[in-house]
């Protein structure tokens, strides 16, 4: 078989057991053996996804939680990798962000979500500074970790080349640095979409969350398992623009992985 | 013959002097390292203070603290807690018990990987708080609801780890373990599983943390008991001051959690050299 | 343009955990004349390393001096070129990013800078690569782009730390030839840390053997022959043979000593 017949046949390979799941899926509830409100079948769910997605529904859900995750990640990504960065340069930053860090990075910022509430409405303000808040912590730990581990004979080299100070920061220690807020935000990735989520289904204000939980409270699973649906789609798509994102960026680093890892 | 030459550092006096300013160093330092905390703390009180803060939305640092002395002297709190850490503990468990199994026969049966690695990557993108709808419809409010999320939770990404950690396991080890004379099953627990700890715990201790921010959420969505609902009520309520309490003793809760699960997995990694990545 | 090094009585320790220290060079005196290609060469923990890390001006010392040119040696300089083992190429960076990053210190255009780079990196051979990232080329290539790098600054002196200790025996032969022609094309001092007796033979004129724990001068072996031969004469003469045979044997002294005296 040449390669690339044996590369499709892979890949069909592995759609394989989740055809048997949707098979199974569609026997066990055509033929009532759980109730159909609990597990619609599978037919009935893509009805119901293609009608939501035909009325908008879905896809304006859709960017709505992408672009509130996305951005929250992005407000976080930066502020990390500043402080991550001052914290491996500065003593005094190191001192200060230090407890802070230690204990922002277990906290479960999801408790925050009735006070962002309160202070910033059901839009997307509380999303958006929730998740930045969420991510930060992750970001800034790995830059600054990454930072502080760097090969020392780069700086050595630069600094025998004649690079001080801000040059070398600017010209070695920042690109040096910028691998390890990607992997902070590949750590934060599954952070953001999880408080996007909540907040949206807590806190209202639209979103693939929202509509989630507007099914739940109707008892309509068609539309529960049609979000599901489309939420999985989400998931894709997040890990997907965060891959091409590195490889715009960092097209010279050799350790490349998914958000999968 | 030369000799390692090694500088003692200046003499040291009697034991309990020593002791004793051993003991001022250790609070010292810690004093020094919760310092920026207390300054945030005298920031935010401060700021309250002169009205910069409203009072209505967002209470002073005071305040909240004697709401946080009033909810720990009146301990309902703590039946919340309890609630809420053993719902995230035990989905952890089972989640880590599954998962490594799963992950551990992935590595091992190319068969199982076929039929599994395709399932557990579609669900790894999923975010698992998008389930507590669909679980709440399925198993109704309550234990089993959140059990069964954070297992989920806890379930997919350990079983990749674990995966993931078995299979970079060094060929050398496994083929050393061989020619001396042990069996697969042998190889598996002695060797392979010990080598992939360190990656293995890696991803309970992530877990650990989504866990809690599961059953949080779960509460947050419908739930009678727990610190979610409990945070949450206040919050309807208008009581911030005590939801603001509620909320750090979690956070103090979680932050206790985290590093208990450090420690254990300190001891369990006795042997492991250390490779940065402490976190 | 080369550089004397003037190196009289260092001392230096390294803090070790409980508080004690470890002495890592005692009393370490060396001369090294401009333009001359000299070589450091003893047993692990000799300090080696060290040494050449002070006289690059990235690790301090205790006691006693090292000046360049009769002026201290207060950091790090770009009249000290340094390569590294690991190469510590900027990853970043293309093969001509790297060859270019020394010379912006420079008063040249952008135009000159690319074309001194460019000439530095046709002259180890690497012309039609530079736009490669260093993760495509291999050991070798990557030492031979980090030693143009440095050479395009133009330093008085250059220093290499076990340059060619990750590379396979073949390429290090190559690498070796190449280093000897650069140095005898630039007249450059040259200060070579390695543990390959036979390198050091093959490229100094000088060699400076070091004891081990704690690290000092043990002796100088002065190596005069014929380098206008080709390599496989140079290998099989006796002159060869015999200096290198009793530089090993010295050097497997302090190896056995350091053997004996490990805690």
């Amino acid at each position: 078989m040449s390669s690339a017949m044996s590369l499709v046949v892979r890949r069909l390979g592995g759609l394989l057991p989740i055809l048997a799941v949707i098979v199974i899926w569609e026997t066990v509830s055509r033929l009532g053996l759980v109730s159909p409100v609990l597990l619609p079948p599978f037919t009935v769910v893509m009805e119901r996804f293609v009608s939501l997605t035909a009325s908008g529904e879905i896809l304006g859900a859709l960017w709505v939680t992408t672009y509130r995750s996305f951005l929250g990640l992005i407000v976080a990504a930066v502020v990390g990798m500043v402080v991550g960065l001052a914290m491996a340069r500065f003593s005094w930053a190191r001192w200060f962000f230090n407890p802070i860090v230690a204990v922002g990075f277990p906290l479960p910022t999801i408790t925050l979500l009735p006070a962002f509430t309160i202070w910033f409405g059901t839009g997307d303000q509380s999303k958006i500074w929730l998740v930045a808040l969420t991510c930060f912590f992750p970001i800034a730990v790995s830059t600054f970790e990454g930072a502080r581990a760097m090969n020392r004979q780069l700086v050595w080299s630069a600094q025998s080349m004649g690079s001080r100070g801000p040059s070398l920061f600017l010209r070695v220690i920042l690109p040096a640095s910028v691998p390890f807020v990607f992997s902070g935000i590949r750590v934060a990735l599954p952070l953001a979409v999880i408080v996007t989520f909540v907040a949206e289904m807590v806190g209202g204000g639209g979103g693939l969350g929202y509509l989630l939980i507007y099914g739940y409270r109707f008892l309509q699973t068609p539309t529960v398992l049609a979000a599901l649906i489309a939420v999985l789609v989400f998931g894709v798509i997040l890990d997907q623009l965060l891959l091409w994102s590195r490889r715009l960026l960092l097209p010279w680093d050799v350790g490349e992985q998914t958000a999968r890892g | 013959m030369t000799s390692m030459t090694t500088v003692a550092p200046g003499k040291s006096s009697s034991l309990s002097a020593k002791g004793g300013r051993r003991a001022g160093r250790l609070v010292i330092g810690v004093l020094k390292y919760v310092a920026p905390l207390a300054i945030l703390a005298l920031l935010w009180q401060s700021l309250s203070w002169l009205g910069v803060l409203n009072p209505k939305t967002v209470p002073s640092f005071f305040s909240v603290v004697a709401a946080v002395v009033d909810l720990v002297a009146e301990g309902e709190i703590f039946r919340h807690l309890i609630v809420t850490i053993y719902r995230a503990e035990l989905g952890l468990a089972l989640g880590v018990v599954l998962g490594v199994g799963l992950g551990l026969a992935m590595a091992r049966l190319r068969s199982v990987y076929h039929v599994s690695y395709p399932l557990v990557a579609l669900t790894y993108t999923l975010p698992k708080t998008a389930l507590i709808p669909i679980v709440f419809l399925w198993l109704g409010v309550g234990d089993a609801s959140s059990v069964f999320v954070v297992f989920i939770g806890a379930f997919v990404p350990i079983v990749i780890t674990t995966f993931h950690g078995a299979e970079s396991v060094q060929e050398n080890l496994v083929w050393s373990a061989r020619s001396m004379g042990a069996s697969s099953q042998r190889v598996l627990w002695t060797v392979i599983f010990p080598a992939a700890l360190p990656q293995i715990l890696n991803g309970v201790r992530i877990a650990q943390a989504f866990s809690i921010v599961i059953v949080i959420s779960a509460e947050m969505v419908a739930s009678y008991v727990g610190v979610g609902r409990f945070i949450f009520v206040f919050g309807e309520a208008g009581n911030y001051d005590y939801m603001f309490a509620a909320i750090s003793i979690v956070i103090a809760a979680a932050f206790v959690l985290d590093r208990l699960f450090l420690l254990l997995k300190g001891r369990l990694l006795r042997w492991a050299e250390t490779e940065g990545a402490s976190r | 343009m080369s550089a004397a090094i003037e190196i009289n009585n260092v001392e230096k320790a390294f803090p070790v955990k409980d508080g004690n220290s470890v002495v890592a060079l005692h009393d370490v005196s060396l001369s090294v004349p401009a333009g001359e290609f000299v070589s450091i060469i003893g047993p692990s923990g000799c300090g080696k390393s060290t040494l050449l890390y002070i006289i690059a001006g990235f690790s301090s010392f205790d006691s006693g001096s090292v000046s360049v040119n009769g002026k201290p040696v207060t950091g790090p300089g770009t009249d000290r070129g340094i390569v590294f083992q690991e190469y510590a190429l900027f990853p970043w960076l293309t093969v001509l990013g790297n060859a270019m990053y020394g010379l912006r210190h420079r008063d040249l255009s952008k135009q000159e800078q690319r074309e001194i780079a460019q000439q530095h990196i046709k002259d180890i051979g690497l012309e039609g690569f530079e736009h490669r990232y260093p993760k495509e080329l291999s050991g070798g290539m990557k030492q031979r782009v980090a030693i143009a790098r440095t050479l395009a600054c133009d330093p008085d002196i250059l220093l290499l730390d076990e340059p060619f200790g990750a590379l396979d025996s073949q390429t290090r032969e190559v690498m070796q030839d190449q280093l000897l022609r650069i140095w005898q094309e630039t007249g450059k001092t040259v200060v070579m840390v390695t543990h390959d007796v036979g390198e050091a033979v093959f490229c100094s004129q000088r060699l400076v053997v070091m004891h081990a724990r704690p690290g000092r001068v043990k002796s100088e072996v002065r190596v005069d022959i014929d380098r206008d031969r080709p390599r496989e004469q140079v290998m099989v003469s006796e002159e060869f043979n015999e200096i290198r045979n009793d530089v090993w044997l010295s050097v497997r002294e302090e190896v056995a000593l350091t053997a004996r005296t490990r805690r």
